[in-house]
């Protein structure tokens, strides 16, 4: 019994110093690179594992979702865990970033309250799809905020956009039903 | 023998020397290049600065609904032809630093060069960040013989 006792006893004392170890470890396997605001967190090798492999879409997505495709997001925060397109995942990023977006040639700019709320029903019609007409309201509206917009579109016999799409400020591939 | 034609992606951005050098392979096989403005999309006064100084090259304007690469559901845009010479090569090489800042609002959009037979060489797709050469395979063989950088890059489709 007292043999059981001490076994349990070594078993919480081994998992208390043991566990921290193991996390931290964890944690520092994953690549981490601080980003300032508007630095550039090479799009290019993004768009060049997707090209090689099509499984990658997503995280082309997902980095267009932060680099707004032509644009450089504003961030400030840290770039951390492995992704296949890019070395990097861009999760811890987008919960931190400031809603800043630079264009190239165009200086840096933020987000007015329209332009925020058009973005995020742009966040949920890239979930969600939306119908031509839909797709219409979406860009006259973004014609008065000032945000770009491209499409409806298709590229027909590429491995992007294929199916019919449109993009609005830094949301891209909004599908269109 | 008909030579079949088919795609070889450009899988990272040219950019610099291997853009330009691009420009300069263009040169050999084609006559003619295409720029899009969409209606969709506004253009700045940087884009307009680049149209004029290519209005002398131009051949033809006309509205597309679709151009290589890439086609609208509901909407058409502005395509216009210009000359591929050394003049407008020079243009396109000192106007921007890589093929797909080819984008509005800064710039005209999605260059193509055509070739002198007819049938796009270079397509490219600036907002998706994609771009295609088509070719056979003894051009893409030598192409890449004289640009020895594009052999890292390019990848043959389908």
């Amino acid at each position: 019994m007292s043999g059981l006792r001490r076994f349990v006893l070594l078993f919480f004392v081994l998992a208390a110093v043991v566990w921290p170890c193991l996390a931290s470890a964890a944690t520092s396997a994953r690549p981490e690179t601080r980003v300032k605001g508007f630095d550039l967190v090479a799009p290019l090798f993004v768009g060049v594992e997707n090209s090689r492999n099509p499984e990658n879409h997503r995280a082309k997505l997902d980095a267009n979702y932060m680099f707004a495709s032509d644009y450089l997001l504003a961030a400030e925060g840290v770039i951390g865990a492995e992704s296949k397109a890019v070395g990097r995942s861009f999760g811890e990023l987008l919960a931190d970033e400031t809603g800043a977006i630079k264009i190239p040639g165009t200086g840096t700019r933020t987000f007015t309250a329209d332009q925020s709320a058009l973005v995020d029903l742009a966040k949920e019609a890239q979930r969600t799809g939306v119908t031509r007409q839909e797709a219409d309201v979406l860009r006259s509206w973004a014609n008065e905020t000032g945000l770009p917009f491209r499409g409806p579109e298709t590229h027909p016999g590429r491995p992007i956009g294929q199916f019919p799409h449109m993009h609005l400020g830094p949301i891209n591939h909004i599908p269109v039903n | 023998m008909m030579v079949e034609r088919r795609a070889f992606t450009l899988a990272q951005e040219p950019t610099g020397e291997l853009y330009r050098s691009i420009l300069a392979k263009a040169l050999q096989h084609c006559d003619r290049f295409t720029l899009v403005q969409r209606r969709e999309c506004i253009i700045d006064e940087s884009a307009k600065k680049v149209f004029s100084e290519l209005s002398g090259h131009l051949r033809q304007e006309r509205d597309v609904s679709e151009w290589p690469g890439t086609k609208l559901l509901d909407d058409t845009a502005i395509l216009r032809e210009y000359e591929l010479s050394e003049a407008s090569v020079a243009v396109l090489g000192r106007v921007v630093e890589g093929l797909y800042e080819w984008c509005q609002p800064g710039r005209p959009e999605d260059p193509v060069f055509w070739r002198v037979s007819g049938g796009p060489w270079l397509v490219t797709i600036a907002h998706e960040s994609d771009a295609y050469f088509e070719m056979t395979s003894a051009e893409h063989e030598e192409l890449v013989r004289s640009v020895p950088a594009l052999s890292a890059v390019l990848e043959a489709g389908e």
